[in-house]
């Protein structure tokens, strides 16, 4: 048997990648039930705002995905942090990638059970979604990068559905009206929810010793984030003008119920196409996650000397799959529970957007100014 | 044969030994012999418990065909009780048409619209008719004599849906629930009328909420065709005027006043004489003139009539109400808004535009 090496680099992936990479990572599930929560017009506005505040937060991950610490990889973290910092720093950040497996991983189940599968066992659709996404893992990091490209492709041209809706008889213009509203709970809500959707490119940092090092990083990333703010948009907007405000809080999976409306001379039921070539998507989320975590126990057990073994990565691969099956028997009992899981990974990934750039950079500055 | 195929081979083999065993995960049959897919269900008023619901089955086989009907007091305990008198399985995937009896339209349809939507397997574009009279018994004569009864409806419902002619106007699951929960306006469903021997459209049912209020018939359904719907009429027969407009076509504007206490109804509408009882031989330039008047005059005094009917009901189908909302500001309440509909002042105004007329014989 040929010895497993999952973090190996042959040679560097374009920096082109990173569009795809970054794209797919910020839209998944929750666009799948972003309009739900966003059930009214004057959220148009926010999901702009909040999208010219990420580019700046882009704007700061390129800076420092541009300097020397980033360019060296495992051994620049080491050197800015140290050794025991670093491990420290790592153990923490396995909490956001566990909460984000295990919310994907129960969610995309949850969809799946109710659109395609209603009389499968959860249990048995989580074991088998993981065993794909491990398929996928095992193919190493380079490979996991450059199937997010397939991804992107298999998954960008369902915006295109949604051209019917924007014409009558389906669309009703005047569900957008009125555009204004006074800031309330919703809105906050609203706040949070976008900006948890446009989370994700903080994980590049992990990444970046397989991407090359290239001046046009920050041009992919604005275009990433621009293409994602454009499928926000577009889905409240149909959604809006599909459902109207107040028939919208009451649907549960608004994208999926749009295209349920959809008719093809082909597929009785477009949904469940929908839902299948979301695995796709789904696949490479938690390929990825699942690399990241055990990269981050060998960095806890410092192990990152050592070749990447099967036995290890198994066993990560093993406990992650019983911390999903144990949330789920806690999450399935009742419908808030979901709600609660998911605040938890909206703060979480809107927490970790927001700080892990600018605190690299700072955290670089300060190491930075100490060493002159 | 080296060791990388040779591995292929043994789990190509295994799948396919587990495929073999017909050992399945999934514990629903969906072989066609074995289900009964249910292309409508009739929900009517029952005698001892709230509902009693029908539908023909098998429709796709070469059997013979059954009505079946049952009193449930919920309609999925109905999907599950056909099951247990049948020996086929019923499948409400293929679900095209829902017929609510007069009744149970008059109590509210909010229950029976949400119970079919929350299931998954049912699907969104179910279209949703009021019956009037016996349409178990046109049925049951329907499918000894015909085969596809259900489906031919089926078909009829569809064509008008995709060619908005304004005959009639279909309205699936989707439509009324959005217009039952869009505020300011209040939605509306194709009426029909059945005994034994037809199936008639009637005219179509006004709602207030999920409550009917009011069906309107002949000439108020033909106003509210061009009013209240993109349609256009194939014709427009006024028996009043011995007169018959075809191909007509509306564009209505609706203009509110400041304060939302007068409305004005512009309608621009065009269409060609089609028939005409005359004394002469033709129509000359005078009585052209005549006419367009007196058929103006006639549909502003329907319209008006319309309008009165709709504010004494409350009801708004044609969603006026939206035309309020502006794109900052506030919104009226549904409460709000209603009170100032019911007292509004309703101005209409008709301009007809004749098409290509017979040339003057003169």
């Amino acid at each position: 048997m040929k010895p497993l090496s999952l973090f190996r680099k042959s040679k560097p992936l374009k920096a082109v990648t990173i569009f795809f990479l970054v794209n797919r990572f910020q839209v998944f599930f929750l666009l799948l039930v972003f309009p739900e929560y966003m059930a009214s017009p004057h959220l148009i506005w926010l999901i702009i705002v909040l999208g010219l505040l990420s580019q700046g937060n882009l704007f700061i991950l390129s800076k420092w995905l541009s300097t020397t610490y980033a360019a060296k990889g495992y051994l620049g973290f080491v050197d800015l942090f140290g050794e025991w910092k670093l491990r420290l720093f790592t153990a923490i950040a396995l909490v956001p990638v566990l909460v984000k497996v295990s919310f994907l991983t129960i969610n995309y189940v949850a969809v799946t059970r109710q659109y395609i599968f209603p009389s499968i066992s959860p249990v048995w659709l989580i074991v088998v979604f993981l065993l794909i996404s491990m398929y996928v893992a095992i193919k190493g990091m380079e490979n996991t990068i450059r199937f997010s490209i397939i991804t992107f492709f298999i998954v960008i041209w369902m915006i295109l559905m949604f051209l019917p809706f924007f014409f009558p008889p389906n669309a009703a213009w005047f569900n957008l009206l009125p555009l204004t509203s006074t800031l309330s709970h919703q809105s906050w809500k609203g706040i949070m929810f976008i900006w948890a959707s446009l989370s994700g490119p903080e994980y590049l940092i992990c990444l970046v010793p397989w991407l090359k090092q290239d001046k046009k990083v920050g041009r992919y990333l604005t275009w990433a984030n621009i293409l994602t703010i454009g499928e926000l948009l577009i889905v409240l907007i149909t959604s809006l003008l599909f459902f109207g405000q107040n028939y919208l809080k009451l649907i549960k999976l608004p994208y999926i119920e749009m295209t349920r409306y959809l008719q093809s001379p082909v597929f009785e039921r477009i949904d469940m196409v929908v839902i299948s070539f979301y695995l796709f998507h789904f696949v490479f989320m938690i390929a990825i996650l699942l690399l990241f975590f055990y990269g981050g126990v060998r960095i806890i057990f410092n192990k990152t000397n050592t070749k990447t073994t099967r036995k290890g990565f198994f066993l990560s691969t093993l406990l992650i799959a019983a911390l999903i099956l144990f949330l789920y028997q806690i999450l399935w009992t009742y419908e808030n529970q979901f709600k609660v899981f998911m605040n938890i990974d909206i703060w979480v990934s809107g927490f970790t957007y927001l700080f892990i750039p600018s605190f690299l950079v700072i955290y670089s500055k300060i190491k930075g100014g100490s060493r002159r | 044969m080296n060791r990388r195929a040779k591995k292929m081979t043994i789990i190509a083999t295994f799948c396919c030994l587990i495929l073999t065993t017909s050992c399945n995960l999934l514990p629903e049959n969906n072989a066609i012999e074995e289900i009964a897919p249910v292309i409508f269900w009739y929900v009517k008023k029952g005698d001892k418990k709230q509902l009693k619901i029908s539908t023909a089955v098998p429709p796709v086989l070469k059997e013979k065909k059954q009505l079946f009907s049952l009193e449930v007091n919920l309609l999925k305990q109905g999907s599950k009780d056909f099951n247990l008198i049948y020996y086929r399985e019923m499948k409400v995937g293929q679900l095209r048409m829902i017929f609510i009896d007069e009744e149970i339209a008059k109590s509210g349809v909010l229950q029976l619209v949400n119970s079919l939507l929350i299931d998954p397997d049912t699907s969104q574009r179910l279209f949703i008719v009021i019956v009037k009279g016996d349409f178990e018994s046109y049925v049951k004569k329907q499918i000894k004599e015909k085969e596809n009864t259900e489906y031919y409806l089926y078909r009829m419902l569809k064509h008008y849906e995709d060619q908005n002619q304004g005959e009639l106007t279909p309205v699936n699951l989707h439509d009324f629930k959005k217009m039952l929960y869009t505020p300011l306006s209040d939605p509306y469903i194709p009426v029909f009328k059945a005994d034994q021997n037809n199936f008639k459209y009637e005219g179509t049912a006004i709602f207030k909420k999920d409550k009917l209020v009011k069906v309107f018939t002949n000439m108020d359904d033909q106003v509210f065709q061009l009013i209240g719907t993109d349609n256009y009429l194939k014709y427009l027969v006024i028996p009043k005027l011995s007169v018959v407009l075809g191909r007509v076509q509306t564009t209505v504007h609706f203009t509110l006043n400041a304060d939302h206490s007068k409305l004005f109804v512009n309608v621009k509408m065009m269409g060609r004489i089609e028939d005409f009882k005359s004394h002469n031989n033709g129509l000359n330039d005078e009585e052209i003139q005549k006419l367009k008047y007196s058929i103006e005059d006639h549909m502003e005094k329907n319209t008006k009539k319309m309008f009165k009917t709709l504010q004494q009901e409350h009801s708004d189908p044609f969603q006026i109400g939206t035309k309020t909302l502006t794109p900052f500001g506030k919104s009226l309440t549904d409460k709000e808004w209603y009170e100032k509909w019911r007292k509004m002042d309703v101005t209409v105004n008709y301009e007809l535009q004749m098409g290509p007329l017979q040339k003057d014989p003169k």
